[in-house]
């Protein structure tokens, strides 16, 4: 097989076909560009649901008379648990703190209480894995159950809820993402379909003068994967531009993002979503020449 | 080398091309098949080629059983025969060099090869100050002429010819035909299709004559030229 011929010929196609190639690029652009703002959304997304997640946490009360020794025993018996990410030692004092500061501006409701009515306790950060109802509720019994606890307290109702909204972003995702998919797909199938077709007539005669069906297409293959990769950089081009604008132009509203900050597609994501481009090339023109083929 | 056996083309809705055709061409023959418009005679050599599936009998080319060749095998049967097109079937968007050069690029063969054979080839019919013109620049003999260096820059055991003069001028005719007449002198086994009389009163060579889908006569090498002719005057 002369691959050096086969590059020619796509480099002379390339030449010679730069409109209708422009035109399949832009086209096959545009079906990335809107799987790209999916993405971006869907990356922006699992950021602040993960930033949400942080938050799931349970609170270890601790009972009155605990010592510095048991305190620090207690800590390193949950730090062992494999549900247990982090803890953080919240004292009495600082307890009491909290609830004043919580309460600042509204000083009086205090003044009827006498000494610190709050007891010492650990916020306990759960792993990623025990997220769930389920994993809290049985990490919550478990703590229950290590000597100087005097009670575990996770916000149940608050907890339900939040699962709940997870679900269905995730669930809306799926389906949003596989509509978006499909029809991607479908746009530059039927794209580079019609590139071909114009080019129909060629792959024929190059049929009857003997050429062999992988001859045949492997200038077009290099051509597929060419407008697949172009396009692919092509929408993260015109992402990254809309994004970087829309940053610095619009006052986000941050809080829609509950503190997490918009991000860019990561790099990881960039890679497979250049190599899809290639990939996408390499099918839709192997797939749509077969029907040219038949000859 | 091209034997036909009871061969049946019907097309869709029952239109019947060609009705048990027989017939025999040796190595090294050149065979004049003639016959009306609409006789049958390009869908014959289509069949030859692989081009359009017979409906029943059986084709034998450079012993290989066409009618039950393997697609993958179809490239191989195409590079042992030449084949000129009625209607050219040059791509418009190559030049004279890249038509005629990729019949030799698809057997692999070096570059520098290639461009040698491409114009001495081009050269016999005289378009070598040609190389880098494209097809659309050219007359239609010209565009003729490069179809026919095509067919022939691999040295085709079998040249396949479709009203391959159709285009072109007296002159122009007569050195075509000096040339098929030369290619056929170094082997090559010729089956031209055309209905001009006198090309065929001119050389003289055996008669194959189509009517209506049917092979009237000239069917074996033993067929005079001159009263197939006559016959198919009636």
């Amino acid at each position: 097989m002369n691959t050096g011929f086969a590059l020619r010929l796509f480099l002379d196609n390339l030449r010679k076909n730069f409109g209708i190639n422009l035109m399949a690029v832009g086209i096959i652009g545009l079906a990335l560009l809107i799987l790209g703002i999916f993405l971006l959304i869907g990356v922006n997304l699992n950021a602040v649901v993960k930033h949400w997640g942080d938050q799931i946490q349970i609170s270890v009360y601790l009972v009155d008379d605990l010592d510095a020794t048991g305190t620090d025993k207690l800590r390193r018996k949950l730090l062992e648990m494999e549900e247990v990410l982090d803890t953080e030692y919240v004292s009495r004092d600082e307890a009491l703190a909290r609830f004043e500061g919580m309460l600042a501006g509204e000083a009086d409701l205090l003044r009827g209480i006498e000494g610190n009515p709050f007891p010492a306790s650990f916020e306990v950060k759960l792993a990623a894995d025990f997220r769930t109802l389920s994993g809290v509720e049985k990490t919550a019994k478990k703590i229950t159950l290590i000597n100087g606890v005097d009670e575990v307290a996770y916000g149940r109702e608050w907890l339900e809820n939040f699962l709940a909204i997870i679900r269905i972003i995730k669930l809306v995702t799926v389906v949003v993402g596989t509509l978006i998919l499909s029809s991607a797909v479908f746009i530059i199938y039927n794209t580079i379909k019609l590139t071909m077709y114009s080019r129909r007539e060629e792959i024929g005669i190059m049929k009857l003068v003997g050429a062999t069906d992988f001859f045949i297409r492997l200038p077009f293959v290099m051509e597929g994967v060419t407008q697949g990769v172009a396009s692919a950089l092509l929408s993260l081009l015109v992402l990254w531009l809309t994004f970087a604008v829309a940053l610095k132009s619009m006052d986000l509203p941050f809080s829609l993002l509950a503190g997490a900050t918009p991000l860019f597609l990561p790099f990881h994501l960039i890679g497979i979503f250049v190599i899809s481009g290639a990939v996408l090339g390499v099918v839709g023109s192997m797939v749509s020449f077969r029907e040219f083929l038949r000859v | 080398m091209i034997e036909l056996y009871h061969l049946f083309k019907v097309y869709e809705r029952d239109i019947q091309a060609l009705t048990d055709i027989n017939l025999k061409i040796k190595k090294g023959e050149f065979v004049f098949l003639t016959g009306a418009s609409g006789a049958g005679k390009t869908t014959l050599l289509k069949l030859l080629f692989a081009a359009e599936p017979a409906s029943s009998g059986q084709i034998l080319v450079n012993g290989r059983n066409v009618t039950r060749i393997r697609p993958r095998d179809i490239p191989g049967l195409r590079r042992e025969i030449g084949v000129v097109f009625q209607d050219f079937k040059l791509i418009n968007h190559w030049t004279v060099y890249q038509n005629v050069a990729f019949v030799l690029e698809i057997l692999g063969m070096r570059r520098r090869e290639i461009k040698r054979r491409v114009w001495l080839t081009l050269k016999r019919v005289h378009l070598q100050d040609k190389l880098d013109t494209y097809p659309r620049k050219l007359s239609g003999g010209e565009q003729q002429r490069v179809a026919i260096a095509r067919a022939l820059v691999n040295d085709p055991v079998i040249l396949l010819s479709d009203e391959p003069t159709g285009n072109l001028d007296p002159d122009i005719t007569l050195e075509i035909m000096k040339f098929f007449v030369e290619i056929n002198a170094r082997g090559t086994t010729v089956l031209l299709a055309t209905h001009d009389r006198n090309l065929i009163e001119d050389f003289g060579k055996r008669v194959a004559l189509l009517d209506r889908g049917r092979l009237i006569s000239g069917g074996t090498e033993d067929s005079n030229p001159e009263l197939v002719w006559k016959g198919a005057q009636r």
